[in-house]
């Protein structure tokens, strides 16, 4: 070992304590001193250190269906933050209308052998199931932040929709609604389906004995995650004598809003509305946005810390972890207009 | 007669004067060889006249950074959205590099793509738009001949190619706007000193209230982009007396609406205001933001068409493409108060 460092040494022109500090990746060395130093291993057939390879193993996927819905930018924010701190690099992959898929994506990251891929809000699953086996076969580390559909077996992040729903009826309840209805995502989305069993668990337990069970559908529209959409779905909820609305995502909420003053209706004195989501400018909407705001550090740190795990050998039960949300009350929600 | 592949290695090694291994793996697209060394490798393979490995021809080189400043301002994710989905279509695979705070520096960033070996970077706002920020990063990039294209203005010597809303017509649309409603002391709630945008912007105003034989004045006020920096530098500009503010950004305008209404006022009846970007939910807001829309999707297929022609060889043109941008009018903009507005 002290006969390659002193050659290393005597190649690159250095003294041994340079070729020591280079090799220990130590600070306030010139770079062109350190490639020297580099150079001199190359050219006398001694491998690198691992960590000064700068190989590729550090990238790692992060898959978003798009970044218009501002949740997914603030998710990206901070699970980039928490990749890059442990030294891995970002590789951001959108969605796009034109036909640049999972499935396209996918391949990409394994073309390059990224070290992992954390899907937030889509999953695999929707690039069909030979993507999923390729991954697990590959032993590719995978971790879903709310992920649109069904995936047991993979470690899952996700925030607790049930709760944010239990949480919007009670604040509703609190203010005399009870004529409530939902605007969720299209049906087979997983976390508005978890929102609506929440609701209609609520609903059942209210019922009176007697009444219609699937009454509560009547109040319920399934629509795509576009303002627009909610919009035009929420027309169609008036129409059902709802008093509120409890929304799958905030462009959706704001469709709502948009919806009640297309028809002269006001925001909360008709309408009541709850968001889903939240972000830094629902403060400055009209009206400003009662909603449901997601703990997106907490679970952007525990994704990271997740992929880590896997990436260094020891994941844990690829088992999905519940975060709770919590109610943000601002200005779109206010008492039942008594009839 | 081909050299056998031995002959070859020998060959190769012996020009370049590093041993036998390393040349075995610059081959194997193995790490751990210095990029200096790499790069003397495949010249000396070509001047030799023999073909590159397949896997080194273009295959690995795909990756391509995109480097924002943040992605809180819905401006930002727009683009990256419009950048990386264009690259993605042409095959290429955007790193994404967003400062947060306390994480890694947009000069750490570069260092991180320059070793994964990128084809090139794409600036999304940045410190080239910052006089008083570093720059020796665009110069490592520019010594290295990896391809680069900036969005909208940026510092003079930097000699990257640029596509750019034009800032000019953007301050044009706003001051028409206002002045055409009455309105003659304006104020300008814009970035920070250095930003070079910013700077541009300011001119144009000025240049146009010059011309006005001084019926029209414009007191500026700089200001970090976020909300609240926003709401602060307008609340000094209404003390001014200013009726119209033109801000640097959405997120600028939002601040000084709510500036605005702490100082009892209403908008647009009491005071105008102007946005810049037009990003997502502008038309929710509180009032409906009358804002300058960036031609992003046309801004951000340019940048790439622009940036892949570099990385396809073309050479760099040191050149500035502007797109015009337009007016949006929504509900925070009216005439002024009292005042005689020309015809609308």
């Amino acid at each position: 070992m002290a006969t390659k460092l002193t050659e290393v040494a005597a190649f690159a022109g250095v003294s041994l304590a340079t070729v020591r500090r280079v090799l220990n990746d130590q600070p306030f060395i010139a770079q062109e001193t350190r490639e020297r130093v580099l150079t001199a291993l190359d050219v006398l057939g001694h491998e690198r250190p691992s960590r000064l390879r700068g190989n590729r193993a550090g990238l790692v996927g992060l898959v978003v269906p798009d970044l218009q819905n501002p949740i997914f930018p603030a998710f990206v924010e901070t699970v980039s933050a928490g990749l890059v701190k442990q030294g891995l690099m970002p590789v951001l992959c959108t969605r796009t209308a034109d036909g640049v898929s999972e499935a396209n994506y996918i391949k990409l990251l394994m073309d390059h052998e990224v070290a992992g891929i954390i899907f937030i809000g889509s999953s695999y699953a929707d690039a069909g199931p030979e993507h999923g086996r390729a991954l697990e076969e590959r032993g590719i580390p995978v971790v879903l932040i709310n992920p649109a559909d069904a995936n047991d077996g993979v470690r899952r992040i996700t925030v607790d929709d049930a709760s944010a729903v239990d949480q919007s009826l009670e604040h509703l309840r609190s203010l005399g609604h009870s004529r409530v209805g939902m605007l969720l995502g299209p049906m087979g989305h997983i976390p508005s389906a978890r929102k609506l069993g929440a609701f209609v668990a609520d609903w059942e337990r209210r019922a009176a004995p007697g009444s219609d069970p699937g009454a509560w559908r009547e109040s319920v529209a399934h629509t795509g995650f576009s303002m627009e959409d909610g919009r035009t779905a929420t027309t169609r909820l008036l129409g059902a004598g709802v008093t509120a609305l409890i929304c799958a995502s905030d462009a959706l909420a704001l469709g709502a809003v948009r919806a009640a003053y297309r028809r002269r209706l006001s925001v909360p004195g008709d309408l009541s509305v709850v968001g889903f989501d939240d972000s830094p400018y629902m403060i400055a909407t009209d009206p400003p946005l009662t909603t449901v705001r997601q703990p997106v550090r907490t679970m952007g740190a525990a994704a990271v810390d997740a992929l880590k795990a896997q990436i260094g050998g020891n994941a844990g039960p690829p088992e999905e972890t519940l975060y709770e949300p919590e109610l943000i009350v601002r200005a779109s929600t206010g008492v039942v207009r008594s009839a | 007669m081909t050299p056998t592949p031995a002959r070859r290695l020998a060959e190769v090694a012996k020009k370049v004067g590093v041993s036998e291994a390393t040349v075995s793996r610059v081959l194997n697209n193995r790490p751990g060889v210095a990029e200096a060394t790499r790069e003397a490798v495949l010249t000396a393979l070509d001047v030799l006249g023999y073909e590159r490995p397949t896997q080194l021809r273009g295959e690995r080189a795909r990756l391509i950074g995109l480097v924002l400043p943040e992605l809180q301002n819905p401006i930002f994710p727009a683009l990256a959205e419009v950048v990386g989905g264009a690259l993605a279509q042409r095959g290429f695979t955007p790193v994404l590099c967003t400062r947060t705070a306390g994480g890694l520096s947009e000069a750490d960033y570069v260092e991180m793509l320059l070793d994964q070996q990128v084809s090139g970077v794409v600036f999304c706002g940045g410190h080239y738009a910052e006089g008083d920020a570093p720059h020796e990063h665009y110069r490592r990039l520019r010594e290295r001949g990896v391809p680069v294209v900036l969005f909208n203005a940026a510092v003079g010597h930097l000699g990257f190619p640029c596509v750019a809303t034009d800032d000019e017509v953007a301050s044009e649309q706003s001051y028409g706007h206002l002045v055409s409603m009455g309105h003659t002391r304006l104020g300008a709630v814009v970035g920070p000193q250095d930003h070079m945008p910013s700077q541009r912007r300011v001119a144009s105003l000025l240049r146009q209230a010059s011309q006005s034989s001084g019926t029209v004045t414009v007191q500026i006020a700089h200001a970090q982009f976020s909300m609240e920096a926003g709401r602060a530098a307008a609340a000094r500009l209404l003390a001014q007396g200013v009726s119209g503010l033109v801000c640097g950004s959405d997120i600028l305008a939002l601040g000084a609406i709510r500036a605005v209404r702490r100082a009892g006022l209403d908008v647009p009846a009491d005071v105008s205001v102007i946005g810049y970007d037009d990003s997502a939910f502008m038309n929710c807001t509180d009032p409906p933001l009358t804002t300058v829309r960036q031609p992003i999707e046309a801004m951000g297929r340019a940048a790439v068409t622009m940036l892949l022609n570099q990385v396809e060889g073309a050479p760099a043109a040191d050149e500035e493409l502007l797109f015009e941008p337009e007016l949006v009018v929504r509900g925070s903009t009216g005439p002024a108060r009292g005042g005689t507005g020309a015809a609308r």
